[in-house]
């Protein structure tokens, strides 16, 4: 079993939902769109260095033209490894909440 | 056109994310950061931009520092558990190390403690930095010695702060002390009297519990009391309102209550009265616009904020010439010099004399102590890295392993500092414990009331906290990178032990330790030595048996006074008191410079001759010898119109051919003859050389009595005293002291120096001895196999004793050889304070050497007998 956190699973949810646009602003931005959080870009790329240390995701370099005032932009892409997981995590939640009213608590 | 196009962050905050960025390659969070930036930029403005990306920054910092140290963690944690197996495995080891650095610590922060109260001195006045006392210098009087004087004249003050705009409060402080204070039921014979003007209260920060500071003192004979004073004579009651007698005479109105001031101030006052005042106790006083020297008053002034003390002190001639010597002509280089002691180096560095208080300490001593302490930290430090480096041997196989698995010498540098790190804070925690215990002690040498507080002492604990650090690192670094250094093939078989480098250090450190604990012997032998010459020399006056009593000021002419004769005459009825005087001054102590001109043979030679006055007792109780002419004496009525007896040397100064018969006039009208000479007496401290002295006849003037009794049955004598004296004044408190205790205390600082000197003493040779037992454990185990060849190829245990002590004995001469010469500088240095002083003679270096000689050997021996006297069939076995 590929424990994830919840923090992993927000990410790799965001990361899927971006597609091919998958990178440090888009995935911040898309987070906080999801969520309501911002995180900083401190927090960012410690959980995505922790992610692809598990090999949950990988990672590409991009030159990039000067056009948003960078010039390098890093891709991150699911991995096999990574869809196991985010299913796992959702069967996981699912098997937890079964049973359970959405308004019991 | 980039930089036109993008606004630029912040740049410091770019640097270091940019810096801290960990994968270069993979990670974009410079480029995103400036992505954001750029976009908050362009909504809300460069403000908030640079606000978030500072923000940003600083979370990485600390998030990326945090991610980086989770590895170094696991690491330092295994580094904890060998570190601990270790001092648990080598239990004697890690007990000489853990002590000797503790017993270093252990000083180290008492002396901090010390030194730290030492400076706090006068620092709690709000306006302390710009507080100065003025004093003087008077060529004119340096029959004294120091010429220097603490006290001014009394026009001064008004007239500094008239002159000068930068002064902004000027004041003057009297002192008073012995003085009779009583209420209604008891009296006591008060110290701390101080007469001051109101500004006093805008200069210094003195916190008022009663009453009110500008209008306390308005009223003559009014009187504002500390709280401690308050307590004392009115316990719960509210002092305001009530009345305390001075002399008996002096009704004074208590107008408020002060809080108790710090004893970290160089003058603490207890009782205040209004200025005026002080010329109703002091006799014979120059009037309060005098610019003469005859009054004693402090003068404190309040500069400006900013003013320059310098700039003031430059003016002060002409000012001087402008207000004194347009009155007083006189000479130019006999005119007195002015200058400012800024308040706070006062306590430590004042050397003037007539001080306002006793309390002054001296910066020398402080820089003495102080290197003492840090001396023996040293020592603890040399004996950590001796055993670590001797015991690194057995940690070879370790460091070897670590080595070849793949550590790096970074790694194992980290290793080995990270470990003595460990040592030093359990040894600091042992310190702690060990100053807990030792601070009533150390409290009770010094006179202060220290207290370690770590938490609240701020300096402390960042002293604390930077000894610990340079202590693990200074003490770990040799072992670390020594070790870390080696060949793994080599220290895995052990051979790097017969190399000369690990040897020669640990020889050096020893020799060392042992030359400083040799300085420090020879130190404590002379000090001790000095002050043994000086308790036992012969000063020409007896000590013992004497019974002094303080009866009060000359001026106060209270009953004692005036009853002298019939109290005298009182006393010598009972048998066991042998005689009695009253004098001005005790002998030892004779600092009244009454400068006269005796009118030799030569009418030039002007010499300045110290006076004192007594009666014709004062002689026999203080066993004097006359050598010449006689005594004062009731039988010659001439004598209470003036008579002296001077001593030799006054006699030999004056160059008359028969000294007695001639006059001398002295207080300005009186004159005397002189009708005896008597012996050289030594009448101050041994630092000063024996002066011309004179006493005068006045036996109704003194402020002592003092009594010769007979040593048998002394309680009752006194009993007696009391009671002849309650007689005479009732309400007068008897508090008597012995003349030898009074003369003992007056070298009270050479005897602390002696008793701390030995405390450091004992303590470095505690350290040393531990560390060289420690050592001789090591070096018996080394050679515990050639041990064992040699036992069985006939050497007896006594050669093998021998074959070790060798080395040892070798290390202690050398010591002794380098720490000779040091101690004679040092000390000789030292006891050029002293007139009278020994000889350091060679027998004191030679029992020095012998007494570090015997304990080494001591100490050693221990585990050379037992590695001469093993069994070799032991120590050759190998399975």
């Amino acid at each position: 079993m590929k424990n994830l956190s919840v923090n992993g699973q927000i990410f790799l949810i965001a990361i899927w939902w971006l597609k091919d646009e998958a990178y440090g602003v888009q995935i911040r931005d898309k987070i906080s769109e999801m969520t309501g959080r911002t995180f900083t870009f401190g927090t960012l790329y410690n959980t995505l260095d922790y992610l692809a240390q598990k090999g949950f995701v990988t990672s590409q370099s991009v030159q990039i033209l000067n056009q948003t005032g960078g010039n390098k932009r890093v891709y991150y892409t699911i991995t096999k490894d990574g869809l196991e997981a985010l299913r796992e995590a959702r069967e996981l939640q699912e098997s937890l909440w079964k049973g359970i009213y959405k308004y019991t608590f | 056109m980039k930089s036109t196009k993008f606004p630029t962050p912040p740049r410091l905050a770019a640097w270091l994310v940019k810096n801290l960025d960990r994968y270069q390659i993979t990670h974009a969070i410079i480029d995103d950061m400036q992505e954001v930036f750029t976009r908050i930029y362009k909504e809300h403005g460069p403000f908030l931009a640079c606000f978030w990306y500072w923000g940003q920054c600083l979370d990485a910092v600390i998030k990326t520092t945090l991610f980086n140290l989770r590895w170094r963690l696991i690491m330092f944690k295994n580094y904890l558990k060998i570190a601990l197996r270790n001092i648990q495995k080598h239990k004697e080891y890690s007990f000489i190390n853990i002590a000797g650095l503790a017993i270093g610590m252990a000083c180290f922060i008492l002396m901090f403690l010390y030194v730290q109260f030492e400076f706090s001195f006068d620092k709690h006045h709000k306006n302390a930095d710009n507080i100065y006392r003025v004093i003087q210098e008077r060529p004119s009087d340096t029959s004294l010695g120091i010429n220097s004087f603490a006290t001014t004249p009394p026009a001064l003050a008004p007239a500094l702060m008239e002159e000068f705009p930068e002064v902004v409060a000027s004041t003057r402080i009297g002192y008073l002390s012995k003085i009779l204070v009583n209420d209604n039921e008891k009296g006591f014979l008060e110290e701390k009297i101080y007469c001051v003007e109101p500004e006093t209260f805008d200069i210094f920060t003195i916190p008022f519990v009663k009453g009110v500071p500008q209008t306390a003192l308005n009223d003559p004979f009014s009187i504002i009391l500390s709280e401690r004073m308050a307590a004392k004579y009115f316990r719960n009651e509210n002092p305001v309102g009530k009345v305390l007698t001075f002399r008996e005479k002096f009704d004074f109105k208590v107008t408020g209550v002060i809080k108790t001031m710090p004893i970290n101030s160089h003058f603490v006052m207890d009782f205040i009265i209004p200025f005026a005042d002080y010329f109703q106790f002091k006799f014979g006083t120059a009037a309060i616009t005098e610019w003469s020297n005859y009054s004693s008053f402090y003068t404190y002034l309040l500069m400006r904020e900013g003013a320059d003390k310098e700039e003031l002190e430059q003016k002060l001639p002409a000012f001087l010439d402008k207000h004194k010597y347009q009155i007083y002509p006189t000479e130019d280089n006999l005119k007195d010099k002015y200058s400012l002691q800024p308040l706070t180096s006062i306590h430590l560095h004042s050397s003037a004399k007539i001080e306002i208080s006793a309390s002054n300490n001296n910066i020398v001593y402080i820089y003495l102590f102080s290197s003492c302490a840090f001396l023996l930290l040293l020592i603890g430090c040399f004996n950590y890295m001796n055993m670590t480096t001797a015991n690194s041997v057995q940690r070879g196989k370790e460091v070897g392993m670590r080595k070849v698995v793949g550590a790096g010498k970074g790694q194992l540098v980290r290793q080995f500092l990270s470990e003595s790190i460990i040592t030093t804070i359990l040894a600091l925690l042992t310190s702690f414990i060990i100053v807990r215990l030792a601070l009533p002690a150390f409290n009770n040498l010094v006179g202060r009331q220290l207290v370690l507080n770590p938490l609240e002492n701020l300096q402390l604990s960042l002293v604390v906290l930077s000894v610990v650090l340079f202590v693990g690192f200074f003490s770990g670094s040799y072992p670390a990178f020594f070790i870390s250094s080696l060949n793994p093939a080599v220290i895995v078989k052990g051979s790097f032990i017969k190399s000369s480098q690990g040897t020669s250090l640990r020889n050096v450190l020893v020799i060392t330790q042992f030359a400083i604990a040799i300085i420090l012997i020879i130190g404590t032998l002379v000090v001790k030595k000095q002050f043994n010459f000086i308790k036992y020399k012969d000063m020409g006056y007896d000590k013992e048996q004497i019974v002094v009593l303080h009866t009060g000021d000359i001026g106060t002419r209270n009953n004692f006074h005036n009853n002298i004769e019939t109290i005298k005459a009182e006393l010598k009825k009972n048998p066991e008191i042998i005689s009695a005087t009253g004098s001005k001054r005790l002998p030892h102590d004779i600092t009244l410079g009454t400068v006269n001109i005796l009118p030799g043979k030569n009418t030039d030679a002007n010499i300045p001759i110290y006076g004192v006055w007594g009666d014709e007792d004062f002689v026999d109780v203080y066993g004097m010898e006359i050598i010449e002419g006689r005594n004062f004496s009731k039988d010659f009525p001439s004598d209470a119109e003036g008579a002296i007896l001077i001593n030799e040397m006054a006699a030999k100064a004056s160059r008359w051919e028969s000294p007695i018969g001639q006059s001398l006039t002295y207080w300005g009208n009186r004159t005397g003859t002189i009708v005896g000479i008597l012996k050289d007496f030594h009448f101050h401290s041994l630092h000063k050389p024996i002066e011309p002295l004179c006493i005068y006849f006045e036996p109704l003037y003194f402020d002592y009595l003092s009594m010769k009794i007979s040593a048998s049955n002394i309680p009752s004598s006194i009993e007696y005293i009391e009671k002849t004296m309650k007689k005479f004044s009732p309400k007068y408190p008897f508090e008597y002291h012995f003349f030898d205790e009074i003369f003992d205390s007056a070298y009270r600082t050479e005897q602390k120096t002696g008793q701390i000197f030995s405390a450091f003493t004992l303590l470095s040779l505690c350290i040393a001895c531990m560390g060289l037992f420690g050592l001789a454990m090591f070096t018996a185990q080394q050679r515990i196999k050639e041990i064992g060849i040699r036992k069985i190829l006939g050497a007896s245990a006594g050669t093998i004793l021998l074959l070790l002590l060798k080395e040892f004995t070798k290390w202690v001469l050398i010591a002794n050889v380098i720490a000779w010469p040091i101690a004679y500088m040092t000390m000789n240095r030292w006891l050029q304070n002293f007139i009278y002083r020994i000889n350091i003679d060679i027998w004191t270096y030679i029992f020095a050497a012998a007494l570090a000689l015997v304990i080494a050997f001591l100490t050693v021996s221990y585990h050379s007998l037992k590695a001469a006297t093993a069994n070799p069939i032991d120590s050759l076995r190998y399975e």
